[in-house]
């Protein structure tokens, strides 16, 4: 009886035993003490010792089963609490599953971790299932996304390369056909068609996560930037930039932020009156450089403007995935870039009433450039990249003879025209004033390395000449004197290797028939002889004698 | 010409002329020599290629040179500079018309030495 419990009825009979035993002793003692007399006690205390006997058996009974009872009440609580728990717990699991785990999987994002079933084997082992066949398939997912990505990368590549070859072919129908107009007009309506294309799918490409296709090896004067963001948008007539802050973005961002701009182009142009500009103004900050531009639309809302704001700024990621099936691809791409390259991209109400978008463009990104209206010719002449043709040719003889004439200009005035000299000076008034600025062409020596190059060609073309320094003493020089440390554009090719002579000394000072060897309108013969003789095209080719120098009174301005 | 080799460049032909292809006027010939008129000062809403073009212009070149200088195409370098003639950047020198119309008294020379014969 002590290991298992009493039964129950044992147990709830117990007490009224031990009372009933108790009061039969009672009742029945003084009865036997009385008939019995003194001499016979033992039957009394025989019924007593029983009556005594059954109670404390049954008070023994009912003390042990209440313990009992006791003891299986709290096995009882003990069970229900762990079972409440374990509940619980599977129900917290469950609500993990399908709160966290499902929607992270939806947006294909990392998923929290499970929480852990303690003491439930075999719920455990179904909720890892679960979770592990999720993980699964969203891995598989991601690697069917990534797999499609790539394909639209390298088809967006594709349709760019090809958009980029129909640039090229117009651009060399020009080059053939130099002089025609109406051939322009067609090569530039190509162009820009292309030009749209490339850009739609470079889109895709950004959105993917690639970098742009195209690379520029330069860097860019920031209203250029903007102008080559105006040519891949449809409206690119009715992009107006005002200000030149003198900064060029450096190369290897030329294209992203050229792309960027004229996502934020595109929208504007959109998004207002076709009868209206978008407004671009450039200027550079303590931080590098801003490119605000306006639209004259009607801008968003504020809850709208919100979410441009996010996606522009790259706060609010935009997968290639998430486009919808209108695609909104600018904002995207601008968000993209913005994340990558660092550039500052905010979203506004414009005071013109519709949206203004402002690009900064970090100061590590950027480098100083010639203001526009400091340009030096020098800088530039000699880089004609044609050297095919006669017209480069001559533009580096002409080259040669300006530097020529440069270190005489006193004598200029004077100077008779020279036999062996083809091509004319530059007016003598200009040659003249060449003399203040003499001292710029020497710390320019590094930079224009390149571009003595056909500087020195010409000379073989002018024996008799003496090698000298290429064109940086050009008489242009004086108006726009150019500090020596200012960046100059250099020439890309570097292909002939005709010894230049940097080394030389300062040239010597020539003999007069260095001078102007024709004038002006010679020149213009020439050329007109030149163009009717290779291309037959211009008909009307001039007598080709050459007229006394004095011709300039013919020459007439329109 | 084919030979050339092809320079892309960010900034396309039609964004510099505003789409224009046909010069705003029909004198301009490759030969055509133009020349910086000194006086005026360049609008400053010009851009960086019309200032170039200005600044080239200093010394008397001719537009194809221009052109080569500019490693533009001839025709769209005249659009540009025909916009600058209209704006008064530049001038046109050209004795072309003289050499196409031969003076009265060479003509009246060769009619003379005609009836010689």
């Amino acid at each position: 009886m002590s290991s298992s419990p009493p039964p129950s009825r044992l147990r709830q009979v117990a007490p009224w035993v031990c009372v009933a035993g108790v009061l039969a002793y009672v009742l029945v003692a003084p009865v036997l003490f009385t008939a019995t007399g003194a001499s016979s006690t033992w039957p009394a205390w025989l019924v007593g010792i029983a009556a005594v006997g059954l109670a404390v058996a049954a008070a023994l009974i009912a003390a042990r089963s209440s313990r009992d009872d006791l003891a299986s009440h709290e096995d009882l609580l003990l069970a229900y609490r762990r079972a409440e728990e374990r509940a619980d717990a599977a129900s917290a699991a469950l609500d993990a599953l399908a709160k966290e785990q499902l929607p992270a999987f939806l947006d294909s994002e990392p998923a929290p971790p499970l929480p852990h079933l303690p003491g439930d084997a075999r719920a455990q082992a179904r909720l890892d299932e679960a979770a592990g066949m999720l993980a699964r398939v969203q891995e598989e997912r991601v690697a069917r996304r990534d797999a499609v990505q790539v394909a639209v990368v390298a088809l967006s590549r594709k349709v760019q390369a090809a958009a980029h070859r129909i640039q090229e072919e117009a651009a060399r129908m020009v080059q053939r056909h130099p002089t025609d107009a109406d051939i322009l007009q067609t090569s530039m309506r190509v162009d820009h068609a292309a030009a749209q294309q490339a850009r739609q799918a470079q889109s895709l490409a950004a959105l993917c996560g690639e970098w742009p296709g195209q690379q520029w090896s330069e860097p860019l004067p920031l209203p250029d930037v903007v102008k080559g963001a105006a040519s891949r948008i449809t409206a690119f007539h009715r992009v107006e930039v005002s200000g030149d802050p003198g900064v060029a973005v450096s190369a290897r961002i030329v294209e992203p932020l050229i792309h960027l701009v004229a996502e934020l182009l595109s929208n504007a142009t959109q998004s207002s009156p076709p009868t209206t500009q978008v407004l671009v103004a450039l200027r550079q900050v303590q931080r590098g450089a801003v490119v605000e531009i306006d639209d004259c639309g009607v801008g968003l809302d504020l809850k709208q403007l919100e979410q441009a704001r996010d996606i522009a700024s790259g706060k609010r990621e935009i997968s290639i995935t998430e486009l919808g099936e209108i695609p909104q691809t600018g904002l995207a791409v601008v968000g993209t870039y913005a994340r990558r390259h660092g550039f500052r991209v905010d979203v506004t109400e414009s005071v013109y009433g519709g949206l203004r978008a402002i690009v900064m463009i970090p100061a590590e990104l950027t480098e100083a450039v010639v203001p526009s209206g400091m340009l030096t010719p020098a800088a530039t002449l000699p880089s004609a990249n044609v050297p095919s043709t006669g017209v480069a040719a001559l533009a580096s003889s002409r080259a040669a003879t300006a530097v020529v004439e440069a270190p005489l200009p006193r004598e200029l005035p004077t100077a008779k025209p020279a036999e062996d000299d083809e091509w004319p000076a530059p007016a003598a008034p200009d040659a003249a004033t060449v003399l203040p600025v003499e001292p710029l062409s020497v710390p320019g020596d590094v930079v224009e390395d390149e571009e003595e190059t056909p500087v020195a060609g010409a000379h073989v073309k002018a024996p008799g000449e003496l090698p000298l320094r290429p064109g940086r003493a050009r008489p242009e020089d004086d108006e726009f004197p150019e500090p020596a440390a200012l960046p100059q554009r250099r020439s890309r090719r570097g292909e002939a290797d005709v010894p230049t002579d940097r080394a030389e000394p300062r040239p010597e000072p020539r003999t007069e028939d260095a001078g102007p060897a024709q004038t002006a309108e010679e020149a213009g013969e020439w050329m007109g002889a030149f163009f009717s003789s290779s291309e037959a095209r211009f008909g009307d080719s001039p007598d080709s004698s050459e007229p006394p120098a004095g011709a300039g009174g013919t020459s007439e301005d329109r | 010409m084919d030979s050339e080799e092809y320079r892309d460049h960010p900034v396309r032909s039609y964004v510099l002329t505003s789409g224009r292809a046909h010069p705003s006027r029909n004198t301009l010939r490759p030969e055509t020599l133009v020349r910086a008129v000194e006086s005026r000062p360049v609008l400053s809403t010009a851009g960086r290629l019309e200032r170039e073009l200005v600044q080239l212009c200093h010394g008397t070149l001719a537009l194809a040179e221009v052109a080569a200088y500019l490693q533009l195409p001839v025709s769209l370098v005249a659009v540009m500079v025909s916009d600058l003639v209209d704006a008064g950047n530049l001038t046109i020198r050209s004795n072309h018309q003289a050499h196409v119309l031969p003076g009265k008294d060479i003509l009246e020379k060769i009619l003379d030495g005609l009836r010689k014969l």
